[in-house]
């Protein structure tokens, strides 16, 4: 860190967080305080933040384990290029992720939902030149960003529903929507985005994918932050469907199976990172799971299992990347001995370990009571699946710990070199396990009177607020908790021979990258069809459709309008000249043989229609088309220039002649008929009278060709000014494919 | 067309037809004319200018490349637009000193535009075809 600008910018990337942490505790009046600024009040946008009990659990979160990250990540990508951009894309993520959590307004909410989608994108891609990270990037950004465009379709509805886009509106109309017919597709395309975003199955797999991050973004967006945007969109939404049956039933099983799969999944990966990203999905699927249940057990469960997960998951990956640093290494059979060279680290793994797999008095023990009590309240199905799924996940936990830091190194074993000079290293993981004690022994009344109380009160419509308690006496949840660790226990000591068992079974099975992979080919496959159908790259072929597609369209209109309107055949002399002529230069470009007469002929027809603007007194249009059509004389006579060889017009087929004759009348006779239906009618004089009434007091000008160009229309001729400098940008890029072309296809030849 | 009438003549027409543009372009708001027509009137000048000597010649005396015109253009229509955006008007509207206003910075912008593409795409093709 020699350059002084770059280290103010960490400096402030790092503090920024911290003071938007702090300004959100000094602001943070419990229920809640509002914050309203209008933006697009047509369509009921408005720029609405709101902080209550839900909002300022997941605000803290981001910003507080956000200010570790950028801790850890001054420390960790040190050896990077392009540090700076780093930072600048996880401020930025940060403030889109806070931006989502506060949004009052449900179009707000999913503006910051897609911004979190890409700076992700940019976060998970970071390290671009390998092939893995932008394939993966790439794979979390399509899956989560087509939840999020169904997620759209059904805010929409929903809004469209209440009446309001304000979420505060729609949480006090509560379960009143769910007579509504469109009740049930709003539920199912939010219930779209909420489970891409959060990974539940089917769409779980990008969450791994995404490991091919740096691992301070895996720490942050894929344990603490963004995978939980899909939980807290389902527990704001809550007190809308909570009472509907279908959302109880779909958030259980797709919350409990993912739950347990992705648990079976994490027990067989042998790399450390993935094996968390996959007990991340895990505690997504609890999540969701805890969130359908909706009880306020349930509730309580979930908000202190967001907390707890989030300070022992970003502990634990932070761990794994200081081994990655101190070893090269992930894979845990690589891994031992390392207790030597990563003392404090070991610590942190020791206590974050610790709160996963559930040891009393963690905050993950506490978590997990809570989770038991709710699942007991519905029966034993779900309540056995969790046991299961909480049990891998000690396996996993001693797993970490032991593997790693509590064998003996031995030669096999990857060499390992000190890094935690650097206190940037393990000052965060500390901190976080720290948390991960303190908290569920010292501050558990104050969680309960900032967090639980206020958020419960949003999300439930009866709020019976459970005082939460770290020791309950002798019950059944604790009981449970004993019951997973010795199974866990039983797990990690059976993990050599149930390891290649479980292996075996699951091989057969379809994976998720696959089916995705399979997707996309199809979806390029047709793109591919498509293009080679349409854009043939023909001039003739496209004006012939073009044509076709025209005549189409004018000839339904036209066979409905008869009988024809009577036609004033009020002709001057002047008229009569005009079209004789215009015919005449038809016929002679059709009929030319040389290339020359063909162009000039056409020309002529240009400039007749120059004539035909100025008798109808249209100055400002005759003038430009005269223009125009100079211009093109002066394009045609630089390619004549060149073109000698081709200076006699191509003779076609009779039967290609018959086909673009034929339309061309078509085309031609299609247009009279319109024109003639079109003048019959009285011209309104409404729009005209009104330009020439306002011109000069509204426009300051006399010319009411210019003064809407540049004044009343301004905004059309801006964009057509854009659009020329896009043809000729266009223009020149055809041009420089073409000679690209012609490199490829005639290579220079070798000299003799 | 290495005439020698051709090419003196095409220097002095030039000159009167950039001149001829700027006026059009100044008078636009009240009697025919405007940025679009007049910045057709100082390409098909240009033209001229390149028939009657090379791509190069007309490129060396523009200074600037094309392109950077035309961004310039498009800068400069815009900036227009936004200008009222400090006085608490509406985007694009009219702001007047006068009897110069912003409309007439539109329509600059405009002229620009025009010029820089056309221009650009019209030394691109003779060049490519040489």
């Amino acid at each position: 860190m020699h350059n002084p600008t770059l280290k103010l910018w960490l400096a402030f990337c790092a503090l920024l967080p911290l003071g938007i942490f702090l300004l959100i505790s000094a602001s943070y009046k419990p229920p809640e305080s509002l914050l309203y600024w209008p933006w697009i009040p047509s369509l009921g946008i408005d720029f609405s933040l709101r902080l209550d009990g839900l909002s300022v659990l997941f605000a803290s979160l981001i910003s507080g384990v956000g200010f570790l990250v950028q801790l850890y990540a001054i420390a960790y990508m040190k050896p990077y290029k392009g540090r700076g951009a780093f930072h600048l894309y996880l401020t930025l993520f940060m403030l889109a992720m806070l931006g989502l959590v506060l949004a009052d307004n449900l179009l707000l909410l999913f503006v910051f939902w897609e911004l979190t989608t890409l700076t992700s994108y940019l976060l998970i891609g970071f390290n671009h030149e390998q092939e893995k990270s932008r394939k993966n990037a790439l794979q979390a950004m399509l899956v989560t960003g087509s939840g999020g465009l169904a997620m759209l379709a059904g805010l929409i509805i929903l809004g469209e529903m209440a009446g309001t886009y304000s979420l505060s509106a729609i949480i006090t109309q509560g379960a009143s929507l769910s007579q509504h017919p469109w009740f049930t597709p709003s539920l199912l395309l939010i219930l779209l985005g909420a489970f891409t975003k959060s990974a539940q199955f089917p769409f779980h797999f990008w969450l791994p994918g995404a490991m091919a991050a740096p691992t301070p973004v895996s720490a942050y967006l894929h344990s603490s932050t963004m995978v939980k945007a899909g939980v807290y969109l389902l527990a704001r939404l809550l007190p809308v469907y909570g009472d509907s049956t279908l959302w109880f039933t779909l958030l259980c099983s797709a919350g409990a199976f993912t739950a347990l799969w992705c648990a079976l999944q994490a027990y067989r990966q042998t790399d450390l990172k993935l094996m968390l990203a996959f007990s991340t999905n895990v505690i997504l699927g609890q999540l969701v799971m805890l969130i359908g249940i909706g009880s306020s057990y349930a509730i309580t469960a979930a908000l202190l299992l967001i907390a707890a997960h989030s300070f022992y998951k970003a502990g634990l990956f932070m761990v794994v990347g200081n081994i990655d640093k101190a070893t090269g290494t992930r894979e845990y059979h690589e891994l031992a001995g390392l207790r030597a060279v990563l003392a404090i680290s070991f610590t942190a793994a020791l206590v974050t370990a610790a709160s996963k797999a559930g040891l009393p008095p963690s905050f993950g023990f506490l978590s997990k009571e809570y989770l038991y009590k709710a699942g007991l309240e519905f029966g034993w199905l779900l309540s056995g699946t969790m046991l299961l799924a909480n049990a891998i996940m000690v396996a996993l936990a001693l797993l970490i710990v032991i593997k790693p830091f509590l064998r003996p190194h031995h030669a096999k074993a990857a060499p390992m070199k000190a890094v935690e000079h650097n206190q940037l290293l393990w000052l965060p993981p500390i901190v976080l396990a720290l948390l991960s004690i303190i908290v569920p022994l010292a501050l558990l009344n104050w969680y309960q009177g900032l967090v639980i109380d206020p958020a419960a009160e949003v999300m439930l419509s009866t709020p019976q607020v459970k005082t939460v308690k770290l020791w309950e006496g002798l019950n059944l949840p604790l009981l449970l908790s004993a019951l997973t660790l010795l199974l866990g226990i039983l797990l990690y000591v059976g993990y050599p021979r149930l390891k290649p068992r479980l292996d075996q079974l699951m091989s057969g099975l379809p994976s998720g990258p696959a089916v995705y992979q399979y997707l996309l080919d199809a979806v390029v496959k047709l793109a591919n069809w498509q293009t080679r159908l349409l854009q043939h790259g023909q001039l003739t072929q496209y004006s012939l459709q073009f044509f076709l597609v025209l005549l189409a369209f004018l000839s339904t209109v036209l066979w409905q309008i008869h009988p024809l309107p009577p036609i004033d055949w009020d002709l001057k002399y002047y008229d009569i000249f005009l079209a004789v002529f215009l015919v005449i230069a038809a016929v002679v470009v059709v009929k030319a043989r040389t290339l020359l007469l063909a162009v000039a002929a056409l020309g002529t027809i240009g400039f007749l229609t120059t004539l035909v603007f100025l008798v109808y007194s249209a100055p400002d249009v005759a003038k430009t088309q005269l223009l125009v059509e100079t211009l093109l004389v002066v394009f045609i006579a630089i390619v004549l220039r060149h073109l000698s060889a081709a200076n006699t017009v191509p003779r076609h087929s009779a039967v290609r002649r018959l086909v673009h004759a034929c339309v061309a009348a078509g085309i031609g006779i299609s247009i009279t008929l319109a024109l003639w239906i079109i003048t019959a009618e009285p011209m309104n004089q409404a729009i005209s009278e009104f330009y020439a009434q306002t011109s000069v007091s509204g426009g300051k000008g006399r010319n009411i060709v210019n003064v809407i160009l540049v004044d009343f229309r301004a905004f059309d001729t801006l964009g057509e000014a854009v659009v020329v400098v896009i043809a000729a940008l266009a223009t020149i890029a055809i041009l420089a494919g073409k000679r690209i072309n012609q490199m490829v296809s005639e290579p220079p030849k070798e000299p003799r | 067309m290495s005439s020698i009438i051709f090419r003196t003549s095409a220097h002095i027409v030039t000159v009167l037809m950039l001149v001829f543009s700027v006026y059009l372009l100044l008078r636009g708001h009240n009697n025919p004319g405007g940025g679009f027509i007049a910045g057709l009137i100082a390409v098909i000048a240009f033209a001229l200018l390149m028939l009657a000597e090379t791509p190069d010649y007309v490129r060396e005396r523009l200074i600037y490349p094309p392109p950077a015109f035309a961004g310039s253009g498009v800068l400069i229509a815009l900036f227009a637009g936004l200008l009222p955006l400090f006085f608490g008007q509406p985007f694009l509207s009219g702001l007047w000193l006068g009897k110069i206003g912003s409309p007439l910075l539109f329509d600059v912008g405009v002229y620009l535009a025009v010029i820089g593409s056309v221009l650009m795409i019209l030394l691109n093709v003779e060049e490519e075809l040489s």
